[in-house]
């Protein structure tokens, strides 16, 4: 098994200094993951593309109307139906014989593990010619820190307080979407941003439905100092708790190896949101990551 | 899976044109009117700091500034950019100390930076005789130097570079001091040192061997002839091991006399077996030159080899050769016969006691535990004493060291202005050690020149937390990025994930057998390419080489590249929120983030 180093791919100069899509100026918190994202993404996949937006710390971010930050076109539409206003607006654009633009819609965890979740299905089931990405921060960061189906085992929000910490896992989005037959699925980190330039430069190539679930740090929401959110995203990759992976037409490709390996509990303990949970949990989460990651590779063969 | 479009569906919408859509509500201003600047609490700046291998190097060599160069291909410029803060990479390059590989920051992740072979790769490829680019004009001042080692060397070299006329006396008819006549030929060839002597004479230092001090020409008469005099005589008069027998025979030799004597081609016979007394680089040096001339070596040390102050590397290459070597054994008594030879020396064991105040663990005798060594010839090397007759009448002296101030100026009462450096003050005895005193003791006499405070410019010159200095910083000959030289980045403060793993290179080293049959040198300098792969290594510490790590990491986009071909980038002030990803993700500390209010770091 072949380690992989942060520099092994690089995003060519030029495309870090040249045109500039998504503009300061934006209202993200400091440190922002998703902000990072964003800009990282729209350096993959370049002009041609529509951002389709629901409800998601990403549509205060982009600035209130009628200002927009993004320098392509981007709707706003409901929280429940980012996978629905995609499939229209490639529709409109099918129509109009624009084929070669990406129309992307950008979730946050709520709005694609939990309420977003039927029409993410029904897309993913008609095989919709859209590119949808998750980027998550593990709760509903916009609207204060609430519980959601991605927030993980022993992660304290408002709505799991204190001592009645989460206890149930995060939910497995990947599976979920494989079990549609997708053609593309790929999971991506802030901490790499090298690989993800890379995903979203080549979805331009795929037709169908893509899905790219992206780890994006909320210093806020995770309790961390804004400066560590890229080591701590990093860390979660190199404790296997979020393994960074690409999945083509059922081949399974493993993206990083990271060089340095850390424990769980060693991840854990750079975040405040985990401060209330037991040893007993923290082993539980250890397993658990153990094992999907002993599946992951199983994948490989 | 086949692709559904729309239109394959039928539904078709029927539009004249696209105006005939309900209007939307549309944005079409940027966000740039919404300075988020305002948030910051923090800012970071570009800000090159030390490198942990330039903290430790008491020369102050811009190791990272030179291995940059190296590695853009640029040899002739890595060559002066070394130069300027340490003269004679030829020679340090073969014989230094290198406190700077013990330093530096790749030893946590796998294994330090080869500087000295790359050093001495640089040292060796350009050596020819090219002026020098930073040469002044005659400040009209004089100054003489006495003793021709590396300290006399370093104070010609960085005093002709402050413009004052220098002349190097030295008592041998060979220049180059302990250099010359200390250090063995199969570890630094001559003409290695002759041609240093040659660029020194090339910047017009006047070279005098065969002139002693005290004797062809007195210190007085120097003092009226030069504004400015440093004393670098060195070391080379050896401790006695005190013990019975030890004057009445020929066959026992102080190491350092063995070594001048080989080095100057004299006579030296050790006879079949030798003893050697004495754990430094010195012992080492004195019982593989026996080797060479065919002697069995014993190296005799009253410690055990882990407190051995010799180079490990050494005494490694040492017994390859076939040293051999007694630890915790010290000479009791030397038994001789009746022609003066030596019947036996007698040894007493040793145990090591716990270590004391100063940290040092000493030895102590384990009672009538005496045993004998059969030896021909015993040579001693447990330290060398300075010869300070010479200067009876002007200079205090305490424990055979010159008392110097902290401008390694003398108290003469008045009777001139005389410095000293090297092995005659108190200060550790190595080359590069030597080297750094002749360097401060240049700007100690250019600021004594100028009526400037010695104090004041230390502060400003002084590099990390070591009492190196900067002649770089002295000239004003600064870097454009802007530097910080106090702060020191160590280990800690790089962050190993952007690197990756890669062995050392090392210089190709003949084998033993080879090696103890001749004074050559076996030691290759490197190739191209493998001075370019060991430089590869380097993972710049604290200094900017444009990864792109802060333009890439940015969640504002305010990390603006200087662009039109100019280095480095520059913060967009306007938008930065100050979140300091940055400074934690530069691989190589070369951001500092500093309060706002305060402009505290």
């Amino acid at each position: 098994m072949e380690r992989t180093t942060q520099r092994m791919i690089e995003i060519p100069r030029d495309v870090m200094t040249g045109e500039e899509l998504w503009q300061p100026g934006v209202l993200s918190c400091q440190g922002c993951g998703g902000s990072l994202a964003m800009k990282l993404a729209l350096k993959g996949l370049g002009r041609r593309t529509v951002i389709v937006l629901p409800a998601c710390c990403m549509s205060i971010i982009v600035g209130a109307y009628p200002y927009s930050t993004s320098q392509v076109p981007l709707l706003h539409v409901p929280f429940e139906t980012a996978a629905a206003g995609a499939s229209g607006v490639r529709a409109a654009l099918d129509i109009r014989g624009e084929e070669d633009v990406v129309v992307m819609a950008w979730a946050g965890d709520g709005g694609t593990f939990d309420i977003g979740l039927q029409a993410l299905s029904g897309a993913a089931e008609r095989n919709e010619d859209i590119l949808y990405v998750c980027y998550d921060n593990e709760a509903y960061m916009n609207t204060g820190i609430q519980r959601s189906g991605a927030t993980p085992a022993g992660a304290w929000t408002t709505t799991t307080p204190d001592k009645a910490v989460k206890e149930e896992s995060k939910k497995d989005i990947e599976r979920i979407m494989l079990s549609h037959d997708i053609p593309y699925m790929a999971t991506a980190s802030v901490a790499y941003p090298a690989d993800i330039y890379a995903k979203f430069k080549k979805i331009r190539s795929i037709k169908g439905t893509k899905f790219i679930h992206i780890l994006s740090p909320c210093p806020p929401g995770w309790q961390i100092d804004s400066a560590d959110s890229i080591k701590v995203s990093r860390m979660a990759t190199q404790s296997n708790v979020f393994p960074i992976y690409e999945v083509e037409n059922g081949k399974y490709t493993i993206n990083v190896y990271p060089e340095k390996e850390v424990t769980v509990k060693e991840y854990m303990k750079t975040q405040g949101r985990f401060r209330y949970i037991t040893d007993d949990a923290v082993n539980a989460a250890q397993e658990w990551t153990d094992r999907k990651w002993e599946k992951l590779k199983g994948m490989l063969k | 899976m086949a692709v559904k479009k729309r239109s394959d569906l039928g539904v078709i919408y029927e539009f004249k044109t696209w105006r005939d859509i309900t209007p939307m509500n549309t944005s079409a201003g940027t966000m740039l009117h919404n300075k988020t600047g305002s948030w910051r609490t923090i800012k970071p700046v570009f800000e090159n700091k030390t490198p942990a291998c330039q903290n430790s190097c008491p020369a102050g060599n811009d190791i990272e500034g030179w291995i940059k160069l190296l590695q853009q291909g640029e040899y002739e410029k890595a060559y002066w950019h070394l130069k300027r803060e340490e003269p004679f990479p030829s020679v340090l390059g073969r014989v230094c100390f290198r406190f700077c590989e013990e330093a530096c920051n790749r030893i946590p992740f796998d294994d330090c930076v080869g500087i000295s072979a790359l050093e001495r790769f640089i040292g060796d490829r350009d050596a020819s005789l090219v002026p020098h680019p930073d040469l002044p004009e005659y400040n009209g001042k004089s100054m003489a130097v006495v003793g021709s080692g590396p300290a006399g060397m370093s104070a010609a070299y960085f005093g002709r570079l402050l413009g004052f006329r220098v002349a190097i006396f030295e008592k041998l008819q060979v220049m180059g001091g302990v250099l010359r006549v200390g250090i063995p030929e199969y570890r630094l060839p001559r003409d290695i040192i002759a041609a240093e002597f040659e660029g020194l004479a090339a910047m017009g230092i006047e070279l005098r061997p065969g002139t002693a001090i005290g004797k062809d020409i007195s210190l007085e008469e120097l003092t009226g002839r030069y504004d400015y005099i440093f004393l670098a005589t060195g070391a080379h008069g050896s401790r006695k091991l005190d013990i019975d027998g030890e004057d009445e025979s020929r066959r026992i030799m102080s190491g350092l006399e063995m070594l001048r004597k080989v080095s100057l081609g004299e006579d030296v016979a050790c006879g079949k077996k030798v003893a050697v007394i004495g754990g430094g680089n010195t012992a080492i040096d004195v019982a593989r030159t026996a080797l060479r001339m065919g002697s069995a070596v014993t190296v005799i040390y009253r410690r055990s080899e882990d407190e051995m102050p010799a180079n490990p590397e050494e005494v490694l290459e040492a017994r390859e050769e076939g040293a051999r070597f007694r630890f915790l054994a010290a000479p009791e008594r030397i038994e001789l016969n009746d022609d003066g030879s030596i019947k036996k020396l007698i040894c007493c064991e040793m145990e090591l006691a716990p270590a004391d105040e100063s940290g040092r663990i000493r030895p102590a005798k384990k009672d009538g535990a005496l045993f004998d060594v059969e030896t021909d010839s015993i040579l001693t090397s447990i330290g060398e004493v300075p010869i300070l007759d010479y200067l009876k009448g002007i200079a205090g002296n305490e424990k055979d060291v010159v008392a110097v101030d902290g401008t390694l100026m003398v108290n003469t009462g008045g009777n001139g202005k005389i410095f000293a450096g090297g092995d005659i003050i108190d200060i550790q005895r190595t080359v590069v050690n030597a080297v750094a005193s002749g360097k401060k003791a240049a700007i100690a006499i250019d600021c004594d020149y100028r009526s400037a405070d010695f104090g004041d410019v230390l502060k400003e010159i002084s590099i990390g937390n070591g009492s190196a200095l900067s002649f770089s910083r002295y000239m004003n000959w600064n870097p454009e990025t802007p530097q910080n030289i106090h702060m020191v980045v160590d280990s800690e403060k790089i962050v190993y994930d952007y690197f990756e793993k890669a062995p050392r290179v090392m210089q190709k080293t003949g084998d033993a057998e080879t090696r103890k049959n001749s004074f050559n040198a076996y030691r290759e300098t490197f190739t191209e390419d493998e001075a370019q792969q060991e430089a590869s290594r380097c993972m710049h510490c604290g200094r900017c080489i444009e990864c792109d790590n802060c333009l890439i990491f940015c969640p504002d986009m305010s990390v603006l590249p200087e662009g039109d071909g100019q280095f480095g980038y520059e913060f967009d002030y306007d938008y930065c929120k100050g979140c300091g990803i940055c400074f934690t993700e530069c691989p190589r500390h070369a951001i500092t983030m500093v309060s706002e209010e305060e402009g505290d770091k």
